[in-house]
């Protein structure tokens, strides 16, 4: 009986001391279960955040060294339901139908894409810096990617290509032509393309033209950088005018980028952003003799002065991935290219003319390139110079985005056409509303306009005399003879004399009725334009003496959607319509609204009359959607 | 959400023969097992699933033949109902005593302490030798000193 219950008590006893010790040590570990009753939440456990701030640093110790698994956040919907192999889905994407440029990721990221042409294309920035875009391409550096040029090669010996251009230009281009430094290679020329016999009308587009400097063979290569809209007429015609002559023609698709600089700090970019090749183990295509004469001019050209005007120069790059810029930064012009240096550096050859190197170029990321500048003269002598950078395939973008890490500021298509009327950069695609190009352009945007115009509400929609712009009407109703089709007069030498008639008032004769000229109308004293604003003659001092003028016919105009068949274009307001502005804006340049316009060579003999009792040619522009008339000074393009 | 919320039960598992005869074994498994199928006999497949969920059989220690059974609040008035029904264990023959319930096991180490004390206190007149009485009471002492760190340490 003792033993028993000398066994129990001892047993009891361990077991108290036990329980004691487990709930005297039982104390609560971890930090927020120390707290006060009055400060503890029931949140703690799962939320950091809502832990007094004392105890908060020791509170996320003990979770760190528990392990306590992150809080997972469920990814976004979008995330979850992204394609698992992004690359390929990108080509299911451009299966057949529209092509992305190198670059595409890039700019998907940052602009508004728009279908152009075969290829999707940045249209606009998502972040509205049109006038930072602006004075990027005055003050800093702009840049654009105009990869969707199409490239057409030409080979054959050079008296059959000589005689092949010929046929395709006119007559008064041919200068440009035969200019000596563009044939030997060391320029690009510009022309403007014509289908053959048909000058002054027919009118293909413009291209640029570049001469492969001459080598050992004799056959000679030739290319034509031209906008892609104009495939099919160039093709076309270039293989007509070809005949029994032994030239190839090749359109070089997706062989090359293109990058444009625009702007004073275009060359400091290149020359931080490109890392030419030092020659250590060059692969077997290079040239050593043209290497090095390649070298020894980059070393030289520090400037854009030292370059002439359209001039080309080879280069080969290292390949270097863009990991090597640590920092974003802005090339500046150093103390080296401040002072401008007298020494125009001679322009070289580029192993990107050959197939052979580019199809090697291709295969591996981490080859040296060949690539090639081009030096871009300002059209109207004060703005918008620059660089384009030509490159071969998978090699642009690390060179794209190197040059946007040394401050160059990425513009897309509009800026790209504001930035070409705002300095009238003979590219510009609105001065060629007689080409097919123009045509295709003219329909997609009044397409676009008129379906605009439909969504509106009826009460909402202002009178809209027109939506494509109707140059043949009008040319025939300023004609006195029966006219044909009508065409833009590009022939300098008659431009020049209608310029000097300006000065001499001799009398100004065109050639033909049915030509369109190009003028830039500036409206100086306020108002704005629009693609489709009229362009018309003042009648008399009064019509500039007051800035803006009630045009009563077009309160009744309103009320139609579109002239009446029978109703003179011409006659619509009460002023004569002379012509329509086909591209037109706010101009950053000039700090009012401009835009190129094309009046009829007719009304410009009218136009010049009116110098009679005004002491500079003047217009007046009405919009299609308000019956207000603006004067705008007027200068031959 | 809503809380999860236990209770814990505190069993005495008494033998009903004499000592002298098998201490039942202890094994939780069988205290499960038994368990269930008492509240199965009573509440049905009913019992049996409101239970299941979070139901734990533990033997808080041999010596004292002490189980924690635990439940979930409000499915525990079944397994309560059911305790006094558990007449047999890995075939010995026992009886089930609830002695506690509590919301935590720390509630229920506190409760067990005091009862274990108490049971002390109760055994004390039976001891005959002084020294055993001496060793009690000095544990006694001791438990309460215990008892004051604990309170001092909660502050």
């Amino acid at each position: 009986m003792d033993v028993g219950v000398a066994r129990f008590l001892e047993s009891r006893i361990e077991e108290i001391r036990e329980l004691s010790e487990r709930i005297n040590t039982g104390r609560p570990m971890l930090a927020f279960q120390r707290l006060p009753r009055h400060m503890k939440r029931r949140v703690m456990g799962h939320s950091s955040k809502r832990i007094p701030r004392s105890i908060l640093d020791l509170h996320l110790k003990q979770q760190a060294k528990s392990g306590a698994p992150k809080k997972m956040k469920m990814p976004s919907r979008k995330h979850r339901r992204r394609p698992k192999n992004a690359r390929t889905e990108f080509e299911r994407r451009q299966e057949g139908v529209n092509r992305w440029l190198e670059t595409h990721l890039w700019h998907a990221k940052r602009f508004r894409m728009v279908t152009r042409w075969g290829f999707k294309l940045a249209e606009t920035p998502c972040d509205k810096g049109w006038r930072a875009c602006w004075r990027a391409a005055i003050s800093h550096c702009l840049m654009f990617d105009l990869s969707y040029t199409l490239c057409v090669e030409l080979s054959g010996r050079e008296s059959d290509l000589f005689s092949t251009l010929e046929k395709l230009t006119s007559e008064d281009c041919r200068a440009n032509n035969l200019n000596p430094e563009v044939v030997a290679g060391s320029k690009e020329g510009q022309i403007v393309l014509y289908t053959p016999g048909e000058y002054p009308k027919g009118c293909i587009g413009p291209a640029k033209l570049m001469w492969r400097p001459q080598g050992a063979e004799e056959t000679r290569q030739l290319w034509l950088w031209c906008h892609p809209g104009l495939r099919n007429e160039i093709l076309e015609n270039v293989s007509k005018v070809i005949g029994d002559k032994q030239v190839t023609v090749t359109a070089l698709d997706e062989e090359f980028n293109r990058y444009r600089l625009v702007g004073p700090l275009a060359m400091p970019v290149l020359r931080d952003a490109i890392v030419s090749f030092d020659g250590t183990n060059p692969p077997d295509w290079i040239d050593k003799t043209l290497f090095q004469n390649q070298t020894d001019v980059w070393t030289q050209l520090r400037n854009t002065g030292q370059a002439a005007q359209n001039a080309i120069f080879g280069l080969t790059v290292k390949s270097v991935s863009r990991n090597a810029i640590p920092k974003r930064k802005k090339s500046l012009k150093s103390e080296e290219h401040m002072m401008e240096t007298d020494q125009i550096c001679q322009s070289t050859d580029s192993q990107l003319w050959s197939k052979e190197v580019r199809s090697q170029v291709v295969t591996s990321l981490e080859s040296p390139a060949p690539v090639m500048l081009v030096h871009q003269p300002a059209p109207n002598g004060k703005h918008g110079e620059g660089w384009d950078l030509i490159t071969p395939r998978k090699h642009g973008l690390q060179l794209w985005l190197r040059m946007i890490m040394c401050g160059a500021r990425v513009g897309a298509l509009k800026q790209y056409l504001e930035l070409n009327w705002n300095t009238l950069n003979a590219e510009d695609l609105c001065l060629y509303p007689d080409s097919p190009m123009g045509n295709s352009e003219e329909k997609d945007l009044s397409q676009r306009e008129k379906d605009r115009f439909d969504s509106l509400p009826p009460n909402k929609r202002l009178g809209v005399p027109w939506f494509t712009l109707p140059w043949q009407q009008l040319i025939n109703e300023w004609s006195t003879t029966g006219a044909g089709s009508f065409f833009v007069i590009r022939d300098k030498t008659q431009l020049q004399m209608a310029d000097q008639f300006m000065e001499k008032s001799e009398e100004c004769k065109f050639r033909a009725e049915e030509g369109l000229v190009a003028i830039l109308v500036c409206l100086e004293n306020g108002g704005n334009l629009e693609r489709g604003s009229a362009v018309c003659l003042p009648a008399g001092p009064d019509d500039l003496s007051t800035p803006r003028k009630e045009d009563a016919s077009l309160r009744a105009l309103q009320r139609r959607l579109q002239p009446e068949d029978g109703l003179k274009v011409s006659d619509i307001f009460s002023r004569r319509v002379a012509g329509f502005v086909l591209e037109g804006g706010y101009s950053f340049h000039r700090g009012c609204s401009a835009g190129i316009a094309f009046i009829t060579a007719a009304a410009v003999k009218q136009l010049f009359s009116t110098l009679v009792w005004n002491e500079r040619l003047q217009v007046l522009i009405i919009n299609k959607s308000c019956p207000l008339y603006r004067y705008a000074s007027v200068k031959i393009v | 959400m809503v809380r999860f919320k236990n209770r814990y039960l505190v069993l005495e598992v008494v033998p009903v023969e004499s000592k002298s005869k098998l201490k039942p074994r202890m094994r939780a498994q069988a205290l499960y097992s038994a368990l269930m199928e008492k509240v199965e006999l009573l509440h049905g497949d009913f019992g049996v699933a409101a239970i299941r969920n979070g139901f734990l059989a533990k033997y808080c220690s041999e010596r004292t033949q002490i189980a924690y059974v635990r439940v979930r609040h409000g499915p525990h008035k079944l397994v309560t109902s059911a305790v006094p029904l558990v007449t047999q264990l890995e075939g010995a023959h026992v009886s089930l005593k609830t002695i506690y319930t509590g919301g935590s096991v720390m509630q229920c180490n506190k409760f067990l302490r005091d009862f274990h004390i108490k049971q002390l206190e109760g055994t004390l007149p039976l001891v005959k030798d002084e020294e055993q009485r001496k060793k009690v009471q000095e544990a006694f002492l001791s438990f309460r000193q215990l008892g004051e760190e604990r309170s001092n340490i909660n502050q």
